[in-house]
Order: structure tokens, then sequence, then C-alpha cells
């Protein structure tokens, strides 16, 4: 064989074994990606059930309810809060297909639903003035804006409880509908992103400045 | 998308680079090759001029201290308005004959006024910002006569006193160059015949039509042109022309804008010999890789380009909505900064730029240096190809402008 066939063969062989490295971190890191994930939401899942569990035990006692609620919730949702950021930061590297993050963006939200459900019921019972915000997103400008605002906001307030939920789930047919997300675009009519539901009554449709929304809006 | 843009580029480097390393482990040191000439054919250097008045007399000096016997020298100034002439005139001699045009006409006609002027068995083309080495004329013939299928032989090209940071920049390039066009040589698919240092037959030369007076890159176009008449081209690595280096950026940009499009021209004018198997590898492996290597270039370029853009344009929203702020460095968690590292990027990203980086080790040891002139060579292996793609893309875009073409 002449020398230019045997070195076109040896180079598209080692690129060939360059390609194959490249899906295999590609790929393990996925593996470590999604076990992390998966881990946290364990984690997440086994909080909230613990809340919600010692929840019912209390039920007759507003007082130790509202005690252990002040306690925990905020670092419960804290925790959910970045996990909602890593699951989207790792969604977007995934070289996989994408129906192991679909199976775990749906349990984030099933999580997410219940505590929004528990802080509501905080605020009820222990007479909190704290605000739960529903923030329905895309990739849209303006959406990303409106996520640095609520992270402002979520860092400098501890009363503070924002569940993120993409709005692109819903209005991409190719990714599994989540029924938590769907029932809350349709219960809020969410139309477009972002919008903002504060504490389940006021709907802000559009970009809402860090001032206006501190000032204006939130209790 | 973007991913299979990387890879695309990352796994196209590492082609080219094991390719090419492919072919180094088959060569032989052509140090240990001896010259075999028995009798000394003639040679013309035809040594064209234009506003070289700072560098005339020591290319001239050099081309009359050659160790060769039977040579001479057409040197043309092609109304030159500095004083390259009056310089030039106190060399002519019996070897040294100085020939005027009265207007600037262009290196191509300068250098044909010389060949016309050639009986010799061989021609030169040596620039007049030029010097070569003294035993490098008998080295060429040596393997012209050796070799009667060979239509012109190169030299390595060193810089004249690289002096700053431009010129050492280039030093660097042409040092992996030199080296590739060895590799070149031995593949034969070697695609150019610089001005710094060509030799010819003169026939062939003459047999052609002689240099195309209309184009930017002549040589370039002489050397697709005796391609396509079934010649081949050979390198002497070990024997160089020292030359002079565009010494600004901005005189480095007008030279290889020029090349740029000199390429871009005659690849269109030559286009039947891309992928033509009767051009043996020149036509179906050189004159790919030739369009390739600009490609990837150009994809790199806009690959960075779009990934800072858009790394800015995210910071600008945010700072938009909620003030600037200075982003964090140091993580506070350090599996999850690992987790978000695109490592199916960087692990090929890194071995890629391994295997250049052995390549650029590998170019100098062979010629016998180490490593030097650290920041320059650092530029090069990290953000040389934003330059270069710089360059590309004003030669495309002076292309598809057909704004006027000009030998700077």
């Amino acid at each position: 064989m002449d020398l230019v066939k045997e070195s076109l063969i040896k180079a598209v062989g080692f690129t060939f074994l360059m390609l194959l490295l490249g899906i295999l971190v590609g790929l393990q890191m996925d593996e470590l990606r999604q076990d992390r994930i998966s881990g946290e939401l364990r984690e997440a899942n086994l909080q909230t059930e613990t809340f919600t569990v010692l929840q019912n035990y209390l039920e007759g006692s507003d007082e130790n309810f509202c005690q252990l609620a002040e306690v925990r919730l905020p670092d419960v949702a804290e925790r959910n809060a970045e996990l909602g950021a890593e699951l989207q930061r790792f969604e977007s590297e995934d070289l996989n297909d994408q129906s192991e993050y679909e199976y775990l963006r749906e349990r984030y939200y099933n999580n997410q639903l219940e505590l929004y459900m528990l802080v509501n019921e905080f605020n009820d019972r222990c007479g909190q003035s704290g605000d739960a915000i529903l923030y329905f997103f895309d990739d849209s400008t303006e959406s990303q804006q409106q996520g640095a605002v609520l992270d402002e906001i979520g860092q400098d307030n501890d009363s503070t409880y924002i569940f993120s939920f993409s709005k692109e789930i819903a209005d991409n047919p190719e990714i599994r509908d989540s029924p938590v997300l769907n029932v809350l675009l349709e219960d809020y009519e969410v139309e477009e992103a972002p919008t903002l539901v504060i504490n389940g009554e006021e709907k802000i449709e559009g970009f809402i400045s860090q001032g206006e929304l501190e000032n204006e809006v939130l209790q | 998308m973007i991913l299979y843009i990387a890879w695309l580029l990352i796994f196209s480097s590492v082609f080219l680079s094991v390719f090419y390393l492919s072919i180094y482990s088959t060569i032989k040191d052509q140090r240990t090759e001896k010259s075999a000439l028995e009798d000394f054919p003639s040679v013309t250097i035809l040594m064209p001029a234009y506003n070289e008045e700072k560098v005339v007399e020591k290319a001239l000096k050099s081309a009359k201290e050659l160790d060769y016997p039977n040579y001479k020298v057409n040197f043309v100034d092609d109304g030159s308005t500095d004083q390259t002439l009056e310089k030039a005139r106190k060399y002519d001699s019996e070897t040294i004959n100085i020939i005027e045009h009265k207007k600037n006409k262009g290196k191509a006609a300068a250098i044909n006024t010389a060949l016309t002027k050639a009986d010799s068995d061989y021609v030169v083309v040596q620039d007049a910002d030029s010097e070569i080495n003294s035993d490098l004329l008998e080295a060429a013939i040596t393997k012209m006569e050796k070799n009667k299928s060979l239509g012109a032989v190169i030299a390595s090209i060193a810089p004249l006193n690289p002096s700053n940071f431009i010129k050492k920049l280039q030093m660097v390039e042409y040092r992996l160059n030199n080296f590739y066009r060895m590799l070149m040589t031995e593949i034969n698919t070697l695609n150019v015949t610089p001005g710094a240092f060509s030799i010819y037959r003169t026939n062939d030369i003459k047999d052609v039509g002689g240099f195309d007076e209309g184009n930017i890159t002549e040589d370039l176009e002489m050397a697709f042109r005796l391609r396509k008449h079934g010649r081949n081209f050979e390198m002497i690595f070990f024997d160089q022309t020292k030359t002079e280096f565009p010494p600004t950026l901005k005189a480095l940009y007008h030279q290889r804008v020029r090349w740029a499009r000199g390429f871009i021209y005659n690849g269109i004018k030559y286009r039947e010999m891309f992928l033509n198997p009767k051009y043996g590898y020149f036509g179906t492996v050189q004159l790919p890789m030739l369009v390739i290597m600009p490609a990837l270039i150009l994809t790199s370029f806009l690959m960075v380009g779009t990934g800072i853009t858009q790394s800015l344009y995210n910071y600008l929203v945010q700072a938009s909505a909620v003030g600037l702020h200075i982003p964090s460095i140091i993580p506070t968690d350090f599996y999850y900064a690992f987790l978000t590292l695109n490592l199916k990027v960087y692990v090929p990203l890194l071995l890629s730029l391994g295997l250049i980086a052995y390549i650029i080790n590998v170019a100098y040891s062979y010629s016998g240096e180490k490593p030097q002139h650290l920041p320059a060579l650092l530029f090069y292996f990290f953000a040389y190809f934003l330059l270069q793609s710089g360059f590309w893309m004003a030669a495309v875009i002076k292309e598809i402008l057909q704004t006027k073409k000009v030998w700077t």
C-alpha cells in the first residue's frame, strides 16, 4: 500500500478512536450528571415528604408546625431552586436522548408543586406574609432578564419562594408533557413567557423589573 | 449543533495531524544526501525588484557569492521610485545584469523580462528581499538533474532579522510550514513555488508562456500551471533562503489577504484539477485540503466569536435586569463545577492540541533547533487562527466585492 493511502487509513482510524473517546466521555458525563440530579431529587423528595408527614402529624398544633416550617422551609425551597438550575443546565449538555431528563424534570415539577402548596399552607396557618411565586419562562431575552431578577430577589429575601417552570415544554410537541405543568398553565391561563403568578392570585405577563416587583407587588 | 461543529473542527485537526505524522514516521533524513553533480548546468537567477532600496544590496551580494560556477543574475528594477536601481547598478558586472523597467509593470512582468534574456538550462526566481545560502543552488540543481520529472525545487524559508513580535510569529509559522512542505514533498503534493527561491527548468517556464502578468500570486499560479502540465516539485529542507518578513500587522495583513485572494482566484482558474485523479494526490488530497483548511480556520473563528458574543450577550441581558455583577470564578461546589465542564469537547480538544504541540516540537527538532520565542510560539498555538481567519474573511469579502487586486 502506498504511503498516502496508509497515512489516510491511520488518520481515519485514529480520528474515529478520538470520536469514540469523545462520545464515551460525553455519555459518562451524562451518567454522572443524571446520578447527581437523581440523588438530589431523591433528597428533595424525602425532605418534602418528611415535611408533609410532619405537617399531617402536627395538624392539631399550629405552633409546632409553624416553628418547624419557619426553620426548614427556606432550606428546602433553596435546595429545590438549585436543583432546578442544575437540571436545566445539565439538560442542555445532554448527549443522550432526553427521556431520562424528561422523567427527572417531571419528578422535579411534582416536588415543586408539593412544596408550593406547603408554602401556601405555611402562610395561611402561621399568618406569614411570605410570597410564593410561580415563574413560567422560555428562552427569550425577557425570560432571561426575569430569571436574573428572581434570582436576586430569592437571594435577598428568605420569605420569597420561587417555583420555576419551563413553558417551552408545553409548547414543544417533541418533549413529553408534564401533567403538573399543564394543570398550572391551564389554571392560571398562562399564554406567554415570562409570566409570574404571585401567591396564586396576581398574574404578571411580560418582564417586570426588580424595583417594581419588590415595591409594588410583593408583600 | 454546536457540539457537532466543534467535533468536526477538532477531528479534522486530529485527522490532518495524524496524517502528516504518519508520513513523517517514514521519511529519511535529507542531511545524508550528497551532491552528485558531474558538470554544472547553466543557471540564471531572475530577480525582480520594486522599491527595495533597503535590502537590494544584500540580496545582490548574496547572489554574487553563491558557491556555483555557472550562473548569472538578471536583475530587473520594475520602475522603482526609490534608490533601488542606483544601488543595484553598483553590482553591475559580468555575473549580474541590471535591466530597467521605466514604468512599474508588476512582479510577473519583471520576472518575464528577466526570463526573455535568459538562455540557461535553469532559472531561479529570487525576490530582491531574499538571500540564499551559498550552496543552495548546487543542492537544488542536483535534485533537478537526478529527477527529470521535477518541474521545480524550493527551499526552506527563514526570516532575515526577526527583530519584532510579528516577524517572530511568522518565524514560528514558517518553521511549521517548512516542515509540512517537506512532508508534502514525500507524497508529491507540494503546491507552492515561493518567490523567495524556486528553481525551474528554463524550457518548462518558456513552454508554458512565462509568468501570468495579471496574477497577484504569480508564484502560486505557476505552481498550479506546472502541476497541470504534469510536473512535480521537491523541497530542500536543510538549505535555506532567508527573506524579509512583513514587519507590521498591517503589512502582514496586506500580504496574507493578497495570498488568500490569489488562492481563490487561482483555485477557480484551475478548478478542474480539484479531486481529479489525473493529477494524483495533488488533485485528490492536497487541493481539497487547501480548501478545507481555510474553511476550518473560518469556522473556528466563527465558533469562538459566537461563543464570546453569546456569553457577553447573556451577561449584558442579566446586567440590564439587575445591574453589573462580577461573576465569581472560584466555584463553591467543585463537583458541580466539574460536571458543568463540556468534557466531550475538551478531552478531544486537549488531545488535538497535544498533537499540534507535538508536531511543532518535531518540526523544531527535525530542523535541529529548540523551540524559541515563547510569546510568539504561544500566540501562534492559541490565537494565530484568529488572525488567519481575519485575513481570509477580508479576502473573501474583497473577492465578492471584486475590489482591485494590488500587489503589496
